[in-house]
């Protein structure tokens, strides 16, 4: 056990590498500078001269090579640099989104445990009936709902129209009932699509399992159904259920720019959306580094998650 | 046991749902007057030679002071920290006597003549990269002639030194103590000026709190100067909402009080909402379509004449624009309202028929290779009203729309025949740099003795003739076609009075506001 966690942990570092350096040379390949938008709308009438200089002292005008060795010595040091926007640390200008995108993901991926599996389990064992019909089509409705589309109706119902919660932002940082009662809409904006997501997967997961001989000889053996299903069918389920949430709680990580921008909250998406529209590359460097460690780490979970459920993984 | 849980859990919920938002409107402080503020960004830097990004203006202008400011309703120059000042002649030499007991924010001392030397000289230091540099360098030498008496010299003389420099971002006075204390993070964690608002706190993507400054020097009632008098709003809010529909909808519900409108949309929810007001008022700029003149058929003036008359501008306007515009007075290079704009600009309204007989005579009746129009995302349905109105006319037209930074690149490299642009400007020389040869793209190039010339006339009188003769031969040949002047619209709960910024360019001056209910 103790093998299979440091291999992966050594793993980490040639991932974070391979990813970051693969964005610092596609989002420079880009066309456009961060000049345009430092300048904002002074940018047509600055003289030529100042443009130069000031591209040069950004380090702009240096090959991509050099460049990129320049942020590796950096990088090495701890430094991770400054926004080329406004000379703010990177690490200044990520870190007051990581508590609200870990808040985000968490709760976007919890209500849709809760919500999703059960329901798709109970579909499964309801195999064509009404309730299957209705979990799978509310399913299908809700993974076809545009996000942005949703969340504003969301925002409209619960919040304006029956005003129970809050329109916009993530709360006072720092006071936790606050911050989770802004978490509320969110949530739900987000869990909506995953608990779709999970509710199919867990349905046809189950189905499956339920199909096998084991459940068959577990039936003959007298056992009630409770027992068949829980202890029997659904532990040998949860591998590919586990899967897909693993998946979705990694791209909430940094995937929720649509929800960030409606609700109004800080969040990672927007931050590393937002530098690469302002090709503010080291912000977009921090940010992507962080996204890569976010989905390593929870492929890590993942793993663990496999090795609680299947004693066979333990040993592989 | 597991009714009884669910039931525990129901009620938790329950009490919770009533108690928070009840404790929300206890937050608000009885008797603070409090104006909470929609914003769509965060503020990038508070340190003013640094400003390029819009949003920060607004800010920076109620946090600090220059020597002079824009009067509020206006954008003639009036004293701020100086009490008068005198120019020379011939525009080299300008003295300011400095306002006595200013004090800046948080305790950092008073304000001496030797913070505008500091001020000046750090917008021209090559570490700050600011694009206001080369204006600064006009300066050859700034004179401390006592605490409170300053005298600048410059190299050239400079007709818009006051408003372009002085009045404007790069010469607002900072605190070398503030300066020397946050260095490198001045304007992103702190920010110290003297002027009626300080930044009090903020959260990143999420608010900025501004309060008021306890030992501004003046006053906050509109008109006569008086210190220490209290001010109408005690607390400004900024709430950063990315997406405008929640700003409209946020200011229905009574979260928020005031916010400027750009959208189509949001503007649409804020008319049909009979407890929001507006004011809609002209910018100082035009959104207008820029040719690319080396381009043939592009360099024929009679297509370019031929092309705004194709466009139906007041239709434009009130349908897909929603009336968020005018166009009035947009045919000189310089807007109604700054110094040296004309009234008799040739103009070339929606005329089809001249249109045609226009394309006619270019040899162009029987058709053309497509012109490319470049816009970038903001700008996406004014474009395709103009592919429309252009089409009708027989002209074929492709579209592409880039991201801002591509955009820019795309702009330099000179690979179009149509930009759309629109950018607001403050003082009259502003609105010519762009038609100088040297800039990008090369439009023009006949013209750059006359935009010298009227840059260093200190007679009003002869640099509003030369003004005027720049302006003719532009809106003649038509190198930049104006389609509309866009408002500026700034909606506001019932109750929110004092001065709704009204002209153009952003210029709010919140110690004049108030809130009567």
């Amino acid at each position: 056990m103790l093998a299979f966690l440091i291999k992966r942990f050594f793993l980490l570092a040639p991932a974070l590498a391979g990813a970051v350096t693969l964005v610092f040379v596609v989002i420079r390949l880009a066309p456009g500078t961060p000049i345009d938008i430092i300048l904002g709308d002074f940018k047509d009438i600055t003289p030529k001269s100042t443009i130069e200089a000031i591209t040069r002292d950004y380090g702009l005008d240096k090959p991509i090579a050099v460049q990129y060795l320049y942020y590796l010595r950096k990088v090495l040091q701890g430094d991770l640099g400054f926004s080329l926007l406004n000379d703010r640390p990177v690490v200044s200008v990520i870190t007051p989104h990581l508590r609200p995108t870990l808040m985000l993901a968490a709760g976007g991926v919890g209500l849709a445990v809760l919500i999703g599996v059960p329901a798709g389990v109970a579909a499964a064992l309801h195999r064509n009936t009404s309730v299957d019909y209705g979990v799978m089509t509310l399913a299908v409705v809700w993974l076809s709902a545009p996000s942005f589309w949703f969340s504003i109706l969301l925002i409209y119902l619960l919040a304006y129209k029956v005003p129970v919660l809050p329109m916009f932002g993530g709360g006072p940082p720092g006071n936790l009932p606050v911050e989770l009662y802004y978490l509320i809409l969110p949530s739900v904006a987000i869990g909506a699509r995953s608990a779709a997501l999970l509710a199919r997967m867990s349905r046809s997961a189950t189905l499956e399992v339920l199909g096998q001989d084991y459940i068959r000889t577990a039936r003959a053996k007298g056992l009630s159904q409770r027992l068949v299903v829980y202890r029997h069918g659904l532990r040998n389920a949860a591998m590919p259920i586990v899967t897909v949430i693993g998946l979705d709680l990694a791209y909430l990580v940094g995937g929720t720019v649509i929800i960030e921008t409606v609700f109004a909250r800080p969040g990672l998406g927007k931050t590393m959306i937002d530098a690469i529209f302002n090709r503010d590359y080291p912000v977009v460097q921090g940010c992507v580094m962080l996204f890569a460690a976010g989905v390593i780490f929870v492929n890590f979970l993942t793993d663990l998650a496999y090795a609680a459920i299947d004693p066979r993984m333990k040993f592989s | 046991m597991r009714n009884d849980l669910r039931r525990r859990l129901s009620l938790v919920a329950a009490v919770l749902l009533v108690l928070v938002p009840a404790i929300f409107s206890l937050a608000q402080t009885s008797g603070e007057k409090i104006l909470r503020m929609g914003y769509t960004a965060d503020f990038t830097t508070l340190d003013p030679p640094r400003i390029t990004q819009m949003p920060d203006y607004p800010l920076a202008m109620n946090m600090y002071n220059g020597l002079v400011r824009y009067k509020p309703n206006g954008l003639e120059v009036e004293a701020d920290l100086a009490e008068r000042y005198d120019v020379s002649k011939d525009g080299l030499t300008y003295t300011f006597w400095l306002r006595k007991g200013v004090k800046f924010h948080k305790g950092f001392g008073d304000f001496t003549a030797r913070d505008v030397k500091f001020s000046f000289e750090r917008v021209a230091d090559p570490r700050l990269r600011s694009p206001y540099a080369p204006l600064m360098k006009l300066i050859r030498e700034i004179e401390i002639l006592n605490d409170y008496q300053v005298r600048l010299h410059l190299i050239e003389p400079y007709a818009d030194f006051l408003p372009a420099v002085l009045a404007f971002r790069p010469g607002y006075i900072v605190s070398q103590k503030a300066v020397d204390q946050f260095g490198g993070q001045f304007g992103t964690t702190a920010a110290i000026g003297t002027g009626p608002y300080m930044l009090d706190r903020f959260s990143p993507r999420q608010e900025i709190v501004f309060t008021t400054h306890p030992e501004y020097f003046g006053t906050f009632r509109a008109g006569a100067r008086r210190a220490g008098s209290r001010s109408h709003i005690d607390r400004v809010i900024f709430k950063i909402i990315p997406e405008e529909t929640v700003i409209a909808l946020a200011m229905s519900k009574g979260e928020l009080d005031y916010a400027p409108i750009r959208t189509a949309e949001a503007f649409k929810l804020i008319r049909n909402d009979p407890r929001l007001a507006y004011t809609a008022t002209p910018t100082l700029g035009r959104r207008s379509l820029w040719a690319n003149t080396q381009r043939p058929p592009l360099t024929d003036v009679r297509l370019r004449r031929a092309l705004s008359h194709a466009i139906n501008q007041k239709e434009l306007v009130d349908t897909v624009e929603e009336g968020m515009g005018t166009i009035d007075g947009m045919w000189s290079e310089i807007p109604p309202g700054v110094f040296g704009h004309i009234d008799d600009a040739p103009s070339f309204l929606y005329n089809p028929e001249r249109a045609r007989a226009l394309l006619a005579e270019a040899g162009l009746a029987a058709g053309m290779r497509p012109l490319v129009l470049v816009f970038r995302a903001v700008d996406r349905s004014f474009a395709q009203a103009v592919r429309g109105y252009w089409t009708k006319a027989g002209i074929p037209v492709t579209l592409e729309e880039l991201g801002n930074a591509p955009y820019g690149a795309r702009r330099d490299s000179g690979d179009f025949d149509f930009l759309i642009t629109g950018p607001t400007r403050i003082a009259p020389d502003q609105f010519l740099l762009p038609l100088q040869s040297d800039s990008v793209p090369n439009f023009y190039g006949r013209i750059d003795n006359l935009i010298r010339a009227q840059r260093r006339e200190v007679d009003p009188e002869k640099r509003k003739a030369i003004l005027r003769q720049i302006q003719l031969r532009i809106s003649s040949e038509l190198p930049i076609i104006p389609v509309y002047r866009p408002y500026y619209v700034t909606a506001f709960r019932k109750g929110v009075t004092g001065d709704v910024p009204n002209t153009h360019y952003w210029l709010w001056y919140w110690e004049l506001m108030d809130i009567t209910q």
